[in-house]
């Protein structure tokens, strides 16, 4: 009876590393959300250039709603863990989609590059380099450890 | 040659059961399919011959119940009634059964040639739902079927079916009697209400044109419900109505609706007990899982909001190198064009047909990566969630969350959305939704936008035309708040929509969905914006003499005259002759300007001579895209929000309503963005 018990909360109870990997993951897309949102309004700081931090409204506040997502789902920990687990797994596909649109966006910058006879193909891709971009990597993760989970029950459903 | 025989089937179910899935795997059409509720709100037609039989498919408009309120479900409901098909089918959604039954209980009442097709099985089975249709068939006496729409399987055991139901004479019960399964339903109601039900049917039964159009038992059961549309039929022999008040007046009609509620429901229960397989576990479904998220009172809207970032973001960055490379092939044969054929002939094709035609569609990537990505979050059923979140905003500020739904369709086509506003069935509703649905920017205005944001503000065009598309919004909902207080007064109807399950989208559905919108800009490209490339470098060619695109020209004359209006926006003369033109197709817009600018000797003509036109400015593009968003949409949207709303009255307040509109957001635009840009 007491394992069945414990069994039961296991079930219902976030992996420690997924609540880990989605702490960090909203402690850094809203670090980068507000620096995107500083950049856009014109106060930058020497490591930007170096983290691809260039301004944008939209960049800004793509990141900052994908934080919210993330640290939403850490705040629920305590409440309901099944929610928090459902906003760790969107936050994850959230992540890895708007990482994909900017994987996409550099690839055509190149090609376009590419069509227009232009030398410089790499660096006119890093150009277009936004944090999204190497963010999704806490997506690919997440979705690979986790959230592929729930991706396969919806196409059972 | 013996002729085939020829049957009529109509397509009838619940909003989103999949109808329009097995209408087009039956009759192989492309007619648009969505994980919503209300995609379908006219009837179409497809014919498919099968095993010698010529049957015309009629694809009717989702019902929840055959009560009709709203004018999509009085197209059902009149169909069924008016046209008697030979068969219908009624397409179930076999993980939702119990509800779906409930319009099963009113068909077979008004029709003795029903059959069902038990729609979506492999979903129902995943989720432990299955339904034994042979013994279905039993209880209710009727053709039962299995079908997979998606996966067009049970498609050819439903043809047989109906050939089948239509030969075995069923349909020819005369519908006098009240009690035969051909013609009574499967529900037997409280005594007091079979008793009423007999002692109504038995006065009908003197008005035999009444009975033998209509069967006598639904007749007798709507009369008892006070069903506005048969107490009209009825009333039309005002004898008979005479006879039947004082029968009717002994009824509580409130009374009577309850209690045939009541009978349908627990007939719908004993029937399901009986017909399903297994045993339904309560779990959380994945699609409760997500919808705590992406439906969350906080987190939904600016969820929703950066997922159409991204889609804007996408559709111009991405589209970018297709566009440079169609660019460059139409350069290329434009060239062609102008140095190899000689005379008027050169001039028509490199500067009128090359220009106008090549500058839209340079456009075609984009049109086609924004439909493609709207599609594949559509077929999630991720739009219905959106039009869910977004209710509570519209509801306070006047409109019906329904509203949402035709605003949605609108960024597709403003065409499709004008129709969609048939879901919503409160009359002042939806005029009101008519009125505002042109301030949803369609797809044919994109080619403007990705065209001055991609000149004029190249660093933030994903940024720029995604501010556009919400600025339609915000006009839209400012003009139904207005409205709400002016025109329309009351209190807007409490939205109930069904959440459609999350679905994997699949890629061959998103590409031809993606594929349909792009062969319509084709379609146009080749049409509407071909002549009206014609007619502005015709203008812009004579009288003959002047030189080409001058003000001295027709187009000049004509541009000179309008530009008056335009003036005080910025606007020249050639961008006054654009913006009428667009009137007959807004990429004809763009078009024009080609024309006007020359733009199709070589690759990037029009980019570089919009850049060194010195009336040209950042501010003066975004009140173009501004203006292009608002003012009147294009003449066969126009023609369609007349025949919505039945009024030539509330068509040219539109018309009106849309330009003065446009003309003031875009005056306090330009002067605004003075100060910043």
């Amino acid at each position: 009876m007491a394992n069945s018990n414990k069994s039961k909360t296991n079930s219902n109870s976030v992996p420690s590393a997924k609540y880990g990997l989605g702490l960090i993951a909203g402690i850094l897309y809203l670090a980068f959300g507000i620096m995107q949102l500083t950049a856009t309004v014109g106060f930058t700081m020497p490591f930007y250039e170096s983290l691809y931090i260039t301004g944008g409204i939209f960049n800004a506040f793509v990141l900052l709603v994908t934080a919210a997502v993330f640290l939403t789902g850490i705040l629920r920990m305590n409440r309901n863990t099944a929610e928090a687990d459902a906003f760790l797994d969107v936050g994850f596909l959230l992540s890895l989609a708007f990482g994909i649109v900017a994987i996409l966006g550099t690839l055509a910058g190149g090609l376009d590059m590419w069509i227009g006879e232009e030398e410089e193909i790499v660096e006119g891709m890093l150009e277009t380099v936004t944090p999204l971009l190497y963010m999704v990597v806490f997506g690919f993760l997440g979705y690979c450890l986790w959230a592929k989970d729930l991706f396969r029950k919806v196409v059972a459903a | 040659m013996a002729e085939n025989k020829k049957l009529r089937l109509g397509l009838i179910g619940n909003p989103n059961v999949g109808k329009t899935t097995i209408f087009n795997a039956i009759t192989g059409a492309r007619q648009k399919t969505g994980n919503w509720p209300g995609v379908t709100v006219e009837k179409k037609t497809g014919q498919v011959t099968h095993k010698g039989v010529d049957i015309e498919i009629i694809d009717l408009p989702g019902t929840y119940a055959i009560t009709a309120y709203s004018p999509d479900e009085i197209i059902a409901r009149d169909f069924i009634l008016d046209e008697k098909p030979d068969v219908v089918v009624q397409i179930v959604d076999t993980t939702n059964l119990e509800r779906n039954l409930y319009l099963t209980t009113q068909l077979a009442e008004i029709t003795p040639n029903l059959m069902l097709a038990l729609n979506l099985t492999d979903f129902a089975e995943a989720q432990g739902l299955a339904v034994d249709a042979d013994k279905l068939s039993k209880e209710l006496s009727i053709p039962v079927v299995k079908t997979v729409g998606t996966r067009k399987e049970g498609i050819n055991e439903l043809l047989d079916a109906a050939i089948g139901l239509a030969g075995s004479g069923k349909g020819t019960c005369a519908g006098s009697c009240t009690s035969c399964t051909s013609c009574g339903g499967f529900v037997n109601f409280s005594p007091k209400t079979e008793d009423a039900i007999t002692k109504i049917s038995e006065v009908l039964a003197g008005d035999a044109s009444l009975t033998s159009k209509y069967l006598t038992r639904w007749l007798a059961i709507s009369l008892l419900e006070e069903d506005a549309n048969v107490i009209e039929k009825v009333k039309a022999n005002s004898d008979l109505y005479a006879k039947l008040s004082p029968v009717l007046s002994s009824y509580s009609p409130e009374v009577a609706e309850a209690d045939i509620a009541d009978g349908r429901y627990t007939a719908i229960s004993a029937l399901a007990q009986k017909v399903r397989i297994g045993k339904v576990e309560s779990k959380i479904s994945p699609s409760d899982t997500l919808d705590h998220v992406l439906t969350d009172k906080w987190l939904g809207i600016p969820i929703f909001l950066a997922l159409m970032c991204a889609a804007f973001d996408l559709t111009f960055t991405f589209g970018a190198p297709f566009m440079t490379l169609i660019e460059t092939v139409v350069g290329w044969i434009s060239t062609f064009a102008v140095d190899n054929v000689p005379g008027l002939l050169g001039s028509i094709l490199g500067d009128g047909i090359i220009a106008g035609v090549g500058s839209v569609l340079v456009f075609l990537p984009n049109i086609l990566i924004l439909f493609f990505v709207l599609s594949i979050l559509e077929d999630t059923g991720y739009l219905a969630r959106a039009a869910f979140i977004m209710d509570r905003p519209l509801h306070a500020l006047g409109l019906p969350g329904k509203a949402f739904i035709p605003m949605l369709s609108g960024f597709g086509c403003n065409v499709p959305g004008f129709m969609a506003a048939r879901t919503i069935e409160d009359e002042k509703d939806r005029l009101l939704t008519l009125l505002v649905t042109p301030f949803m920017s369609c797809g044919a205005r994109l080619p403007i936008y990705v065209l001055f944001a991609g000149v004029f503000f190249t660093a933030n065009a994903g940024e720029v035309i995604f501010s556009l598309y919400l600025l339609g919004i915000v006009i839209a909902i400012v003009s139904a708040f207005i409205f709400k207080r002016t025109l329309f007064k009351g209190e807007p109807a409490p939205f109930i929509m069904e959440m459609p399950p999350y679905r994997i989208p699949t890629l061959f559905a998103a590409l031809e969905h993606m594929w349909s919108r792009g062969e319509l800009y084709l379609r146009k490209a080749g049409t509407f914006i071909l002549i009206g490339a014609v007619i502005v470098w015709a203008l812009a060619s004579f009288p003959v003499g002047v030189e080409y695109g001058s003000q001295e020209s027709y187009a000049g004359a004509l541009g000179t005259a309008i530009q008056p209006i335009f003036e005080p926006l910025g606007f020249d003369w050639k961008i006054s002759v654009a913006l009428i033109f667009g009137f007959v197709a807004k990429e004809v817009v763009v078009g024009s300007l080609g024309v006007l600018y020359g733009a199709g000797d070589d690759e990037g003509a029009l980019t570089d001579a919009l850049l060194e036109d010195p009336v040209m400015s950042p501010v003066t593009a975004l009140t173009l895209m501004v203006f292009t968003l608002l003012y009147l949409p294009c003449v066969a949207a126009t023609a369609v929000m007349r025949q919505e709303s039945g009024s030539w009255k509330w068509t040219g307040f539109m018309v009106v309503y849309t330009c003065v509109t446009a003309w003031i957001v875009s005056f306090i635009v330009a002067n605004v963005a003075k100060l910043f840009i």
